[in-house]
């Protein structure tokens, strides 16, 4: 490959003119496959004599090159082989990339990381074991530039390995023993070096160590010395002072190599303490033992290091946001513990006073953004990705968490916050810190009896007259505040009036933005949690509404459409009169934030907002069908645009609009719709199958005439199943598929008898390629099963059809498959049709296909296990429902720790085993041997209870209902009785059939089968009850008294 | 042959019905003397005057009343005792009585038969140990023969009716074929002899629970239940109740098996009799319904049990009262009207159980029954005639319990003007029923009552009405029982705070002043008036809010005064009734003081403690103060102050030492040695280690009552749990008990029942939770307050491994309570902190782990908190048993 010629090339691909790059991208594409190539690039990439811009579009090309073929493919079967880098190019590359990272300027080292990444993933160790030794070759030579590019490809091998879990890891383990004590040997000479270049190198080597520990810390390889070592070195630079930057700006100072060094250092020892080092509390049970030697082993050194650094907040001097962070966040870990404690218990108050309250406090920069852009205002104070930008998080978590948990601490930090509010001192940011607090600490405060009385003053002395603050921010705070306490039990109704009041008249007056934004938030929460709340606002509620409406669309703040959604959900029947005009409303809004800037994610979340409150607006307008009538065309507007236009973002949102269009009855235009969902089903849909399914199952169910009426609407899904059956996309979806074929059959008995065998012939075929989960088995098994219930003679004859000469006949390979795998039917539906199968299999008199006989046996005792398993999935059933009607009562017997007690985590893996180690210890000491197991109870220890804990609240496909899941309907089929009546029928009409079934009972068998016979008696008896009483009592006809009494005659 | 001495007890027995006073008494003397020097002999000889029918009806009778009188007694002990004894008697003597007595059957002329009463009580002796085995058979034939006369026959079926009677459960069923040939036959129809039928009817009747396995064959039970509704259909009016009795059993026996005979024959032959003229005929019919709808009651709670634990029920509804509403309701309104003019208590008329039947139904039928008699309420409420006043208000009250919260809500607003009128109605029995109407209505829809738009008016109407008739005043009360839990209620924003102020606040003192004139109205007696008034007045002051504490006070004066002004009364008690009434009083002044205190403040407690002291210590000592309801009530009260007082009551003990003494050895009244008991408990609580003094005796007294056997059993838990309350209050002092004490706890947790008895199981359970109680008591009692414990905890080492092990058999009884679960983690969370690492080996167990974990998925907050704290102990001081 020339070189010259693809330098050219490569610096056409950068020239002004379009024509010109679009020519030359032309030429690169065509050439790229020819061998040589790819090492041609790299060695342009590195020549140092060319210009910058042209080296580097060969580094952004090479990139995206081994990014896209360097593995090999799997091929599919009469598919061209697509295109991969030929083996003696990357053998060229593998040789040359180190040297290359070492070697290249920062920028080109980027991308070429990224190509080292790559690599490393797709070749360590086995085609590149080489790699460590170029890497350690770097590490021990005497160069500083070496070291740099040693570093990062480290990195890039570590960080394939980060997440990978501990038996993963072998490979990158015995490449650390030999790299891990060179880094650390490297760091203590940088240590002596100050220079920012030495720091920046400290840096990349805590980043390796933080990417090598962070997930899953390997203690053979780290050893309690080396993890010591490592811990003296983040404590030495935690503790180091940073030389001056007050001349730099705020976001640079952040950037700031020696903060930024400082950081990875602090990153490191909170996420020790955090995933290793706490006691009781660890990721993993085999960090117990190491979590006890921490605790004590380093408590007092990091404390002492991590106090410094807030002392120097204290005293004003610069800390870095995300080093503050980190030293709250160890902090608060350190409070669960009672060591740990005892060390910060004598600065607590200090740190509260000192450094909490400051964070918290409202800053000058805030009030810059507040002033300049309260858009962006809003969006940072509600981005839950920001969290890590500023320590105010930290510092609120850390307050929470030592005022709940350790006893004494909360009676001190109200009183410094009292003390704040009732100076007369006291300016707004100082009293936004004040408030901040206290609403962070509402929760706690809401369970001691003390505060709980006296938050009602609390609110009317010193939040209520905050709105009337000329500063916004604190009108907004006070807003904040209120929605924090929206939980507390309000005993003077006038308080709650006074509250609503001024919520609804800052949302609807306020002439601040992030005000109104906060009153919105507030009224939904007191809307929530308070009984009496709505009536406060009833009055009011058109105008909330449209000034809702308003602001969503000026901020698209995703939090207020989930107010709007409380609204819709609350005022239902207020709202009746302007149902169409909300829901235009919105639509628009949601077309201006699609056309908006595209792809930030916010703007994503936000459009989901709206879709799910004009969804939540739909489904509460249920009841209303001339509402309904209106909101009807203008959703279908929404969905027609989003589908039309292939926005696969919104997706599955989309369909469940679709759900909500079709849930009563299907107009016109949705069966359009449905033409169009097959569409973009077939078009980039597959993905969505599960999102789809609700509304498939409304198409099929809820005018199953309609549906029928047009064959194309039947073949339509059936060919979206056959696309998921046949395409392997992943087994979840095909048993959602498959469970749709279930629903048809049974929702068209009779129906569709000309397309049964395409059903039929889909599952079983699945069933002869691989199947992982029982589910999916069962599922396709189900399909059959529902078409033996559909009509047996159809199934049997389209299931010889299918037979081979000379093969066992499918239908009795199925048959025998179903009883072998009859313990897998679960939840109420699948045994219930798998009884009604059976039930039907048994009946079928001469028709019987032969296998019957064989497994005569075998069929009531596998009727006796899913009875057995009905009664215990209608009686969980019961349970729940049960238990979702029990009201939780919160509670306030919460009780802080003392001192000297750690917070035990009960869910923790740990516990009961630690308990039942102990019980085992302990008896092993006093002579006698412990043999009970303590087990969680969840499990039952019952051996006979093989089944997991899903079966009983199985499945989720059983939300799709078919007909024979109506037990409210007179005519309902009873699956006890009817399997009562096929077997008593059995026992007089087809006696040597009936003993071939039963003859070979156990006696615990027979018993079971009584009582089967029992419970379908009193279901049906149960039943008839209820018939009765709907139709209004037992019916007397005569009231005269008959002259003579004969009974039974 | 005739001895003189027969002769004479014939003259003696005749003599029995002598109108002259002394005569007979005499005769009674004789009587008790012969049975006295020679019971066998003397009931040998009424046996033979019993059968021989040369003597006159009267002394056969009487012969054969006495001889019954010593074969049965309606108090159970002396029954046992009878029947013990006649086992006692030489089997000639059994023989010979039993002989005769089944032989005078059906030869007496007298009704009801004597020999046939004597016959039975035999055989409910002798029948259980399998005794006497041909005598159902001889009944039997006695019943079906051919030849046996009316009187035979009668007389048999009467002993087979007395039998089925008193019988044990279990006894007869093997017979039941035989027992149900003789009474069908008694019961046909063709039967000439209505005396015969009537003793069948009856015989059946007290026959059917053992019958079940014959109600269970459809022929057998098709022709029971032929018989007996051909026998409802009988002129003679008692054979028609006894079968419609039959009826009412049946259908609540075997409700299962009614509906083929439901719909052609029991709904309109319990119609019908409805309907009689007949008063006695109307109530069985009614008492029908009333039944079936229990039953039917019943069986939808079963159902909804069966529903919310996801299974079929085993029995179920056929809706019979929701399908014969229609039919019903008229009648029973119609019934309603006509009432008793003068209402007396105890006449049980169709006009009250068709009332009760109308609220069965109600609550039965619930919004189904709506319809059916809201247009007989609404034509009638404002009748002139008060009978169908009246009846419109009662149909209204009656009803309003089985009615949805949503239908009821806007009828008793709609009503309540209405209802507020009729309380001024010019008939007393209108304002009578209507009054009871607003007590329902406060009862089971408090918040229409309490509704701001008629509360001033009701208040007032209620007011005037304590005024009236004591039988309306007294009704009044009861509505305000009702009205001021409601308006509490409302009012109560946290739980077990006291509110503000509520609904009554602006009436409080008026209606308490209008009560405490009602208690004193001199016609109290009548109609129960004096306690409701009492009653409600307690209630009101249970539930009085902050802002009516100055009335609580005044009120607790007007009750001190009240009790020293009735003691003052005593001298002029002339009569057994009046003491009654006195005692009553007193007892009611002692409740409403209690009441009243319980609101008292603490610091307002000693201003008046004195004068209560006096008051009740001249009551104890008075006359009055024998009474052992009075004492209860004092005591209770006093139990209250204690709590107020705390050790300022020290000041009281000297003097009132002796009383509570006196109630500790009250053995026979329980409830004043109860009550007593927790009074003991109370002080020692108060007094703390001032209690000391008084211990040895108290100590002793109580050991005593545990060792008497004739004290009531659920005394003794609360003795035990006395002694868990005086060891926390004088700690080490109670080490001289220690021993003994343990002894005892030792013998009460050792205790076992038969697990199948409920009753047994319960006083199982009480007892264990309260040797938990004085457990508890005693360890922290001597442990002391501070951190470390003090060593004399260390007496209770010896008696730790009993004590483990008690918990573990708690911890591994299938079914403890809550509250026990919490005791027992407490307990242990208080053995770890006194005994510490030592106790690790003991406690370390596979049940007491399992049953913390247990524990702690509680869904009680205390139980859950008690047994994470007990396990956070175990597992503390198993830490240090490492660091050790």
């Amino acid at each position: 490959m020339e070189a010259q010629k693809l330098t050219e090339l490569l610096r056409a691909t950068i020239d002004p003119n379009p024509e010109q790059r679009k020519a030359a991208e032309d030429q690169l594409a065509q050439i790229h496959k020819i061998i040589g190539f790819v090492p041609t690039i790299l060695q342009i990439v590195m020549q140092t004599t060319l210009e910058q811009p042209v080296r580097q579009a060969g580094a952004v090309y090479l990139k995206n090159l081994i990014n896209s073929s360097w593995s090999d493919h799997e091929t599919k079967p009469g598919e061209p082989i697509p295109f991969s880098i030929h083996e003696q190019d990357r053998a060229m590359i593998r040789s040359a990339i180190v040297d290359a990272i070492v070697h290249a300027p920062e920028l080109i080292r980027v991308q070429l990381s990224v190509c080292v990444n790559h690599i490393i993933k797709s070749d360590f160790p086995g085609r590149w074991p080489q790699v460590v030794d170029n890497i350690s070759i770097y590490l021990q030579n005497q160069d500083v530039n070496g070291w740099n590019g040693a570093l990062v490809t480290m990195y890039q091998l570590v960080k394939t390995y980060e997440y990978k879990r501990f038996e993963e890891r072998t490979p990158l383990n015995e490449a650390m023993n030999l790299l891990l004590p060179m880094i650390y040997q490297l760091m203590l000479t940088l240590l002596n070096d100050q220079s920012e270049q030495s720091v920046l190198l400290q840096k990349q080597i805590l980043k390796i160590y933080y990417a090598l520990t962070q997930y899953s810390l390997p203690l053979d390889l780290i050893t309690k010395e080396i993890f010591s070592q490592w811990m003296e070195i983040c404590r030495q630079i935690a503790d180091r002072a940073v030389p001056d930057c007050s001349h730099l700006e705020d976001d640079e100072r952040t950037e700031f190599p020696y903060w930024k060094t400082k950081k990875w250092a602090l990153h490191i020892m909170v996420r020790m303490f955090e995933r290793y080092g706490s006691p009781s509390n660890v990721v993993s049970e085999k960090y117990q033992k190491f979590a006890e030697w921490y605790l004590p082993t380093f408590s007092s050194g990091v404390l002492e290091v991590l106090l410094k650094i807030l002392d120097q907040y204290r005293n004003r001097v610069y800390v870095s946001p995300r080093v503050l962070t980190d030293v709250l966040n160890y902090l608060k870990i350190a409070v669960s513990h009672a060591y740990t404690w005892k060390l910060i218990k004598p600065h607590m108050v200090a740190v509260i006073q000192d450094v909490i309250f400051p964070i918290m406090s409202f800053t000058d920069s805030d009030q810059e953004l507040w002033e300049s852009d309260p858009y962006e205002y809003i969006r940072l104070k509600f981005d839950i990705f920001e969290d890590y930008a500023t320590p105010v998080p930290a510092a609120q978590s850390l307050l929470h968490s030592v005022c709940k948990k350790r006893k004494g601490i909360l009676p001190k930090a109200m009183s410094t916050i009292m003390q704040i509010i009732t100076s007369p001192n006291a300016d707004n940011k100082q009293k936004d810190g004040a408030l901040h607090m206290i609403g962070t600490l509402a929760d706690v405060l809401l369970k001691k009896a003390l505060y709980r009385d006296q938050v009602e003053s609390m609110l009317t002395t010193y939040v209520f007259p905050e709105f009337q603050n000329p500063a916004g921010h604190m009108r907004a705070r006070a807003c904040w505040v209120l929605h924090y306490f929206c939980d507390v039990q309000i005993k003077n109704p006038q308080v709650l009036a006074e509250t609503m009041r001024l919520t609804t008249n800052a949302l609807l007056t306020d002439k601040e933005l992030p005000v109104k934004v906060e009153a919105a938030i507030g009224l939904q929460m007191f809307l929530s949690s308070q009984d009496e709340a709505p009536k406060y606002v009833e009055s009011q509620i058109k105008e909330i509404t449209k000034e809702l409406l308003t602001i969503i669309r000026e901020t698209e703040n995703e939090d207020l459409t989930n107010v709007m959604q409380k609204i819709v959900c609350t005022f239902t029947e207020q709202l009746l009169p302007v149902a169409t005009e909300i829901c235009q409303h919105l639509a628009t809004t949601f077309s201006q934030v699609l056309e908006s800037e595209e792809g930030s994610d916010e703007k994503a979340i936000t459009a989901m907002g709206l879709l799910n409150t004009i969804e939540t607006l739909l489904s509460v307008m249920e009841e209303h069908p001339e509402v309904l009538l209106n909101l009807h065309p203008i959703v279908i507007n929404v969905v027609g645009h989003i589908f039309q236009q292939n926005i696969t973002d919104f997706y599955e949102e989309t369909f469940s609009l679709v759900y909500d269009l079709t849930s009563k009855s299907i107009s016109a235009e949705m069966w359009q719709m449905l033409e169009l969902i097959y569409q973009v089903f077939k078009k980039d849909g597959v993905d969505y199958f599960i999102d789809i399914m609700p509304a498939l199952h409304n198409y099929v169910t809820v005018d199953t005439p309609a549906f029928l009426s047009n064959p194309n609407r039947l073949l339509a899904i059936l060919d979206m199943c056959k696309t998921m059956l046949t395409s392997n996309p992943g087994e979840d979806p095909e048993c959602h598929a498959a469970k749709l074929m279930e629903v048809i059959i049974l929702q068209c008995k009779g129906q569709i008898d000309s397309v049964i065998h395409m059903f039929v012939e889909l599952a079983l075929s699945r069933l002869t390629r691989e199947v992982q989960s029982s589910e999916l088995r069962t599922m396709c098994l189900q399909v059959v099963i529902a078409a033996l219930y559909y009509n047996p003679q159809l199934l049997l004859s389209i299931l010889d059809k299918m037979s081979q000469p000379n093969n066992e006949p499918i239908s009795s390979h199925f048959i025998k498959q179903w009883l072998h795998d009859t313990d897998c039917f679960l939840g109420i539906h699948d045994r219930k049709l798998c009884v009604l199968g059976l039930c039907t299999l048994i009946s079928l008199g001469d028709a019987k296909p032969q296998v019957l006989s064989e497994v005569a046996g075998k069929i009531v005792p596998s009727l006796i296990l899913l009875f057995d398993g009905l009664k215990r999935a209608y009686e969980s059933r019961a349970q729940e429902e049960e238990e979702e009607e029990e009201e939780e009562d919160g509670d306030d017997c919460e009780e802080a720790l003392s001192s000297d007690e750690d917070e035990m985590d009960e869910m923790a893996p740990n516990y009961l085993d630690k308990l039942a180690e102990f019980s085992k210890t302990k008896g092993a000491a006093s002579g006698f041997e412990v043999k009970a197991e303590i087990k969680d109870d969840d499990e039952d220890s019952d051996d006979e209870a093989e089944e997991s804990v899903g079966d009983l609240n199985e499945t989720g496909l059983e939300t799709f209902t078919t007909p024979i899941d109506d037990e409210e309907n007179d005519s309902a089929i009873d699956e006890y009785w009817t399997f009562k009546e096929v077997i008593t029928a059995l026992s007089t009409q087809d006696q040597s059939w009936y003993s071939l079934l039963t003859s070979n009972l156990t006696p615990e068998q027979a018993k079971a089968l009584q009582e089967v016979v029992l419970t379908a008696d009193q279901r049906k008896a149960a039943k008839e009850s209820k018939l009765i009483e709907k139709q209004g009592g037992f019916a007397f006809p005569q009231t005269t008294v008959p002259t003579s009494f004969k009974f039974g005659s | 042959m005739t001895s003189d001495i027969t002769r004479q007890l014939i003259v003696i027995l005749e003599k029995t019905v002598s109108p002259d006073k002394n005569e007979l008494l005499s005769a009674k003397n004789f009587l008790e003397q012969a049975a006295a020097s020679n019971l066998t002999e003397f009931l040998k000889a009424l046996s033979k005057i019993l059968v021989d029918t040369t003597n006159s009806a009267v002394a056969r009778m009487a012969a054969g009343l006495q001889l019954k009188n010593h074969l049965t007694s309606k108090d159970e002990k002396i029954s046992l005792q009878y029947q013990e004894r006649w086992h006692q008697f030489p089997d000639e003597a059994r023989e010979l009585i039993k002989n005769n007595i089944l032989a005078a059957l059906g030869t007496e002329n007298t009704r009801p038969s004597c020999a046939a009463q004597c016959v039975a009580y035999v055989a409910v002796i002798e029948l259980p140990i399998n005794r006497w085995g041909i005598l159902i058979q001889t009944l039997v034939n006695k019943v079906v023969h051919e030849g046996s006369s009316e009187m035979h026959r009668e007389a048999a079926l009467e002993a087979i009716g007395y039998i089925c009677q008193d019988i044990r459960y279990g006894v007869l069923e093997n017979q039941s074929n035989q027992v149900l040939t003789a009474i069908i036959h008694g019961m046909r129809k063709q039967e000439p002899s209505n005396h015969v039928r009537l003793a069948a009817t009856t015989a059946l009747y007290n026959s059917l629970e053992f019958t079940k396995a014959n109600f269970e064959k459809d022929m057998e039970r098709n022709f029971i239940m032929e018989v007996v509704c051909e026998a409802t259909q009988c002129t003679d009016t008692q054979i028609c109740v006894a079968a419609l009795q039959c009826l009412v059993k049946i259908m609540s026996l075997y409700y299962q098996f009614m509906e083929p005979y439901m719909a052609q024959a029991l709904f309109p032959i319990t119609l019908e009799a409805m309907k009689s003229e007949n008063d006695a005929i109307a109530l069985q019919g009614i008492e029908f319904w009333s039944n079936v709808s229990d039953e039917e009651i019943d069986l939808a709670i079963e159902s909804q049990e069966a529903t919310d634990q996801g299974r079929a029920p085993q029995r179920v509804s056929k809706h019979y009262a929701r399908g014969a509403l229609q039919f019903l309701t008229p009648v029973l309104v119609e019934k309603l009207t006509n009432q008793d003019e003068c209402d007396d208590e105890d006449n049980w008329s169709p006009a009250k159980a068709a009332s009760v039947c109308l609220m069965l139904l109600a609550t039965c039928c619930e919004d189904e029954i709506v319809p059916h008699v809201l247009p007989f309420i609404k034509e009638n409420i404002e009748s002139p005639n008060w009978r169908y006043r009246d009846a419109a208000v009662m149909t209204f009250g009656a009803v309003l319990n089985g009615l949805e919260p949503n239908t009821l809500k806007p009828l008793v607003e709609q009503a309540m003007p209405t209802l507020i009128r009729l309380m001024y109605d010019s008939s007393v029995i209108v304002r009578d029923t209507t009054a009871w109407t607003f007590g329902r209505i406060c009862d089971v829809i408090p918040e229409a009552a309490i509704n701001k738009t008629y509360l001033q008016t009701l208040l007032e109407c209620f007011v005037k009405s304590l005024k009236s008739e004591p039988r309306v005043a007294a009704n009044v009360c009861w509505a305000f029982i009702g009205l001021s839990d409601a308006a509490y209620e409302a009012a109560v924003t946290t739980e077990g705070d006291t509110p503000e102020t509520y609904a009554l606040s602006p009436y409080f003192e008026f209606i308490i002043t209008q009560l405490l004139e009602a208690t004193d109205r001199s016609d109290g007696a009548q109609a129960n008036l004096r306690s409701a008034a009492y009653e409600a007045l307690m209630n009101m002051i249970k539930n009085s809010p902050l802002d009516c504490y100055l009335v609580v006070q005044h009120t607790t004066i007007v009750i001190l005064e009240r009790l020293n002004q009735v003691m003052q009364m005593e001298s002029h008690i002339s009569n057994h009734s009046d003491r009654h009434q006195f005692n009553d009083l007193q007892s009611l002044l002692c409740a409403t003081l209690q009441s009243v205190l319980r609101k008292v403040r603490e610091e307002d407690a000693p201003q008046i403690s004195d004068a209560i002291m006096t008051a009740i210590l001249t009551m104890f000592s008075s006359s009055a103060g024998k009474s052992g309801g009075v004492q209860e009530d004092a005591f209770l009260a006093l139990s209250t102050l204690v709590e107020l007082l705390g050790f300022q009551f020290v000041k009281y003990m000297p003097a009132f030492k002796d009383f509570l003494i006196m109630g500790l050895k009250n053995h026979q009244e329980y409830q004043v040695c109860c009550a007593s008991i927790g009074l003991t408990s109370d002080i020692c609580r108060a007094l703390k280690h001032l209690m000391v003094p008084y211990c040895d005796e108290i100590i002793s007294v109580l050991m005593s009552d545990l060792s008497e056997p004739n004290l009531h059993r659920s005394v003794k838990p609360q003795i035990l749990s006395a002694f868990g309350d005086m060891a926390l209050s004088i700690g080490s002092d109670f080490l001289k008990y220690l021993n003994v004490v343990m002894d005892m706890l030792r013998a009460a947790s050792d205790l076992q029942v038969d697990s199948s008895n409920y009753h047994m199981t319960e006083y199982i359970n009480e007892l264990r939770e309260s040797v938990l109680e004085a457990y508890t008591g005693i360890i922290q009692g001597l442990k002391g307050v501070e951190q470390t414990a003090n060593p004399d905890v260390f007496h209770m080492e010896p008696h730790l491994m009993h004590i483990i092990s008690f918990i573990k058999r708690i911890a591994q009884d299938g079914e403890v309570s809550d509250l026990m679960v919490a005791s027992v983690a407490g307990f242990i969370g208080d053995l770890c902190t006194s005994f510490g690492p030592r106790l690790y080996p003991l406690l370390d167990d596979v049940v007491i782990t399992h049953f913390l974990a247990e524990g702690k998925r509680s869904k009680g907050q205390r139980t859950k908190m008690l047994c994470t704290w007990a396990a956070k102990e175990i597992k503390k001081i198993n830490s240090q048993v490492i660091a050790q």
